[in-house]
């Protein structure tokens, strides 16, 4: 609760705000309920109870896995031993910002409030500037866009591979090219096919194979044993299950030029899509004799 | 609220009404001098009260008129609509911002406080900048639904406020004092 009129203090840790967690969506945990949390001068608030308390305590912004404040009311986070809670934006109208102190146009007039605050610096309206993307984070955000393209794995001999002769693998896809992904300050992702992995399943393991969308024998797989107890297929008949991806090599670039950033990941996997492969044994292979 | 003195008062009006606040004041932006439901004549105070004058008279019901559409404006916004703007013309400072936070604390959690409270035993103390108004606040008729636990009654509930460019604002809650019963 507020406590008195306190003289409007500027508010030094407004960047602090950026980590302010919120309980939007929040459910009631199990073993806790909806209840009166506060009660001062007559008034009421409610909250989420917990046998504990009202909430637990938090290690807030500080990092470190020990509490640094316990959050009851409205408090959200903690700054030190101060339980803090904010406005972003404050409630004041815009109209009555104070705008000759404004730093830049993207900054929003904010209230934050912390008890206790002895100093009385903690509490106050404060100008805060939402943090500019950087082009890292863009290149993070780009790369978060690239989406893979929906496949199936396709396989020669068509229904029913053979032990001792080698299976054709491919990825069924129209889409078997570049893919990319845009976000701001230019910043675009580029994923160039690369290859595909593939489990044959039959416990060999996983295969790099070159990149093949068309029927081909760019990825082929001989099996050494027949499908036998193995689980059935849609048509009754023992199949391994094969699984492929798809993988991509990425790169960045920045209106056009390429961009180099520490950290990022230069390779993109599609999800794993499986289908059962049918593997007989065939005793003898017949073979045309020349006259 | 620590710290809240009842400040000295030159002119004391003691007023004392009862009444209900009624959902017709949600968003009243009129200068209505007293809320539907109000008894209109004040009852007698066992405090020695001078005889109000026309003056006093229209500051306790222009300080009235804001305590009353402050709770309008509380009521609006713990139902699910955190707009500041609901206490633009009643309520000045940090109540504002903690009014706000609240509204989206509950947003944010789910809940809708339902009802509204009855309001009675109305005392208004003021002098030219500043008053407090106490009342018994039942808060029975305001709930929240899925609470659990003991169902809130009748609570002394006091209001600040201060007289800023020619208009009264509630700016905070204060604790009537110890001889105020509900």
């Amino acid at each position: 609760m507020l406590t008195g009129r306190r003289a409007v203090a500027v508010v030094a840790s407004a960047l602090l705000m950026v980590a302010v967690p919120t309980t939007a969506g929040a459910d009631v945990p199990p073993g806790c309920h909806m209840g009166e949390i506060t009660r001062e001068d007559g008034r009421v608030t409610f909250g989420v109870v917990c046998p504990e308390g009202p909430s637990d305590p938090t290690d807030g912004s500080s990092g470190s896995t020990e509490p640094t404040c316990v959050l009851t009311g409205l408090a959200e986070y903690c700054i030190g031993a101060m339980a803090c809670w904010a406005n972003v934006p404050s409630a004041l109208p815009e109209a009555e910002w104070p705008e000759e102190t404004r730093p830049s146009p993207d900054a929003v007039y904010t209230f934050q409030y912390c008890e206790p605050d002895p100093a009385e610096t903690a509490t106050g309206w404060s100008w805060y500037t939402p943090s500019e993307m950087t082009v890292a984070q863009a290149a993070r955000q780009a790369y978060g866009l690239l989406a893979t393209p929906a496949f199936t794995v396709g396989f020669s001999p068509p229904g029913r591979a053979i032990v001792g002769f080698p299976t054709w693998l491919w990825a069924q896809t129209p889409e078997s090219g570049t893919i990319t992904g845009s976000a701001a300050l230019g910043v675009v992702a580029i994923g160039e096919p690369d290859g595909l992995e593939v489990d044959p399943g039959d416990g060999s393991g996983v295969l790099s194979c070159a990149w093949s969308t068309v029927e081909s024998g760019e990825c082929a797989y001989t099996y050494g044993r027949s499908s036998v107890g193995q689980p059935v297929d849609g048509d009754g008949l023992p199949a391994y299950p094969v699984r492929m991806r798809l993988v991509y090599q990425v790169r960045f670039e920045a209106n056009g030029t390429p961009l180099e950033v520490a950290g990022l990941l230069t390779t993109l996997e599609s999800p794993w899509q499986t289908t059962p492969v049918p593997v007989a044994e065939i005793q003898a292979l017949v073979t045309a004799t020349a006259r | 609220m620590e710290g809240a003195v009842v400040r000295a008062v030159r002119a004391v009006v003691v007023l004392v009404v009862g009444g209900v606040l009624t959902a017709g004041l949600v968003g009243c932006t009129s200068s209505a001098q007293e809320p539907p439901g109000l008894t209109a004549s004040p009852t007698v105070s066992a405090t020695p009260t001078p005889e109000p004058t026309d003056d006093t008279a229209a500051v306790e019901a222009a300080i009235l008129d804001v305590y009353y559409r402050y709770w309008a404006a509380t009521v609006a916004a713990q139902r699910g609509n955190p707009d500041p703007t609901l206490f633009a013309d009643n309520t000045r400072g940090l109540l504002v911002e903690e009014e706000l936070a609240t509204a989206r604390q509950y947003v944010d959690l789910g809940i809708s406080r339902e009802g509204e409270p009855t309001i009675s035993n109305v005392v208004v103390e003021a002098d030219d900048e500043a008053a407090e108004v106490w009342a018994c606040v039942d808060n029975s008729t305001w709930v929240v639904p899925e609470a659990q636990g003991e169902l809130v009654g009748v609570l002394p509930t006091g209001l600040h406020l201060e007289f800023v460019d020619g208009a009264w604002f509630v700016t905070d809650y204060v604790s009537p004092p110890v001889d105020f019963t509900c």
